[in-house]
């Protein structure tokens, strides 16, 4: 779009500064949350337009503690403490932020496994004459990818059995996504021996909740870097001269071996 | 809190697998002597080798010919400077006005300049390796040069075929076009490498101007440009 045709005004429906309130969406801040809303009810709202039930919230609280990763050397984490050693938590938080902005780990997959379970759901909803178990093997066996399912460096997700067995106390959390998730996760282990990981949880949890797949992302973003926030603090804190710099003995050369350029040859008259 | 019995330094899921002791270094030799690529910085580049020189070895692994490091010079040289108030440039001023650490103030730019790059990217795919093959003909994800760049691109192609480089006539692409046309024909086609080619070319002029707003002057900041207009939600 040349700048000729760019629209002159941006639009936004987050909040505008009218007073003594902010407008905030249809509502307003203080006036509408400010005396019993958690922190989920109101990143979700912003974020995402959906108000969350008492134990929708709740839930994200149940998922964020299950999601965390408190090992500091876990390599998107590991980053944080890494770009926080010069002694600023900011730059190590907002560093591992952008990492897990990858195609591999973070914060992309979760939207890739909520399309997914959007398609399983509409895969068995169009052949529920067909055992489900022959609509997913068909499924599964047409997805040549298959975002939060596979289990790196170990044999399951502990995220995963720590949440599940979170579900598992609380059933009437399992909405309509969260039972397609443990479906797809129990045809998955038995069929082909692979585990579900943390993602595919976030996924279902988010479209229970009320969020579109757009929706996903920042949720996935709040529950995949929060718990960088503490890495990153105390990495700053601990100014780490060992963070900042190696020992020499950490780092093997594995390139060009040493060469000399025409220049250095010619002026060696050679 | 019950006491899941584990001692506090059990081995785990990392002590459990074999991860190397080293990091691996391919461009970087630290001992017994500082070498890039192989090339001793003390007793080889810094003596022989001008600072650009050192760069495009950098990205490309060899010794960049006279002719690449015409062609990117050139290329530098024309996208150095914004166009238009751009988002690295407009960020950068902001972040400053904010009182932002100076390591903040270079990541923002850094950051934002290396976002336009990588934005601009999408599309090209596979074209690159097509113009490093010498193919440079117009795509069609490429839009017609917009008229506040017509003169600058202009130039910037008659520059680049004059320099005799190219085996044909440049098209009519704009800046940035033009810019990925010259480093596919260097040999740098890498997003990494391209990303931090073109926020190179433009942090020294988008910190000049960040260096030059007040800090924490935020009354003499235009807060509504671009104008941000709220609209509630109708439920």
């Amino acid at each position: 779009m040349s700048a000729s045709t760019t629209p002159r005004v941006v639009r936004t429906v987050l909040g505008h500064a009218g007073g003594p309130d902010y407008a905030i969406r249809d509502k307003q801040l203080y006036r509408d949350f400010r005396t019993d809303t958690s922190f989920w009810q109101l990143m979700v709202f912003a974020a995402c337009g959906v108000e969350l039930s008492v134990t929708n919230s709740e839930l994200l609280d149940t998922l964020m503690v299950c999601s965390y990763v408190p090992e500091p050397r876990v390599w998107p984490i590991k980053l944080a403490r890494l770009m926080a050693a010069h002694g600023h938590m900011s730059t190590g938080f907002g560093a591992a932020a952008q990492v897990v902005d990858s195609n591999i780990l973070g914060i992309r997959i979760p939207k890739l496994a909520a399309s997914l379970l959007l398609d399983l759901d509409r895969a068995l909803s169009t052949q529920s004459e067909t055992p489900a178990a022959t609509v997913m093997e068909a499924f599964f066996e047409s997805t040549p990818r298959i975002p939060g399912f596979g289990v790196p460096a170990r044999s399951q997700d502990e995220r995963v059995a720590a949440y599940r067995l979170s579900l598992a106390e609380r059933p009437n959390s399992f909405g309509k996504y969260l039972k397609l998730a443990e479906q797809a996760a129990d045809f998955l282990k038995s069929s082909r021996g692979v585990e579900s990981n943390i993602v595919v949880w976030i996924a279902a949890t988010c479209l229970d909740i009320g969020c579109s797949v757009e929706d996903v992302d920042p949720l996935a973003m709040l529950l995949l870097v929060m718990p960088m926030l503490a890495t990153a603090h105390e990495g700053a804190q601990q100014d780490s001269a060992l963070m900042r710099e190696l020992p020499a003995d950490a780092s093997r050369y594995v390139g060009r071996p040493p060469r000399e350029s025409p220049r250095k040859r010619a002026a060696q008259g050679g | 809190m019950t006491d899941i019995g584990l001692p506090p330094k059990r081995p785990g899921i990392i002590e459990s697998r074999n991860y190397p002791d080293f990091l691996q270094l391919h461009a970087v030799q630290l001992e017994p002597e500082c070498c890039l690529h192989g090339y001793s910085l003390l007793n080889d580049l810094q003596p022989n080798y001008r600072r650009v020189e050192c760069v495009l070895l950098a990205y490309l692994g060899e010794l960049p010919t006279e002719r690449q490091i015409e062609i990117f010079e050139l290329a530098q040289s024309f996208v150095q400077l914004p166009l238009a108030v751009t988002a690295d440039l407009h960020s950068s001023i902001l972040a400053q006005v904010c009182g932002a650490r100076a390591a903040s103030i270079v990541m923002v730019a850094t950051t934002s300049a290396a976002e336009d790059c990588e934005r601009r990217l999408l599309g090209y795919g596979d074209a690159l390796n097509l113009f490093a093959g010498g193919q440079f003909s117009k795509l069609e994800v490429e839009p017609a040069v917009a008229p506040e760049e017509l003169s600058i691109a202009t130039k910037f192609r008659q520059a680049l075929d004059t320099a005799g480089s190219f085996s044909m006539t440049l098209p009519e692409v704009g800046c940035f076009a033009l810019w990925l046309r010259a480093m596919a024909f260097i040999g740098v086609t890498s997003p990494i490498f391209l990303c931090a080619i073109w926020a190179e070319a433009r942090l020294p002029t988008v910190l000049a101007e960040a260096a030059a707003a007040k800090i924490g002057s935020f009354k003499d900041y235009p807060i509504n440009q671009p104008p941000i207009e709220f609209e509630a939600e109708r439920q």
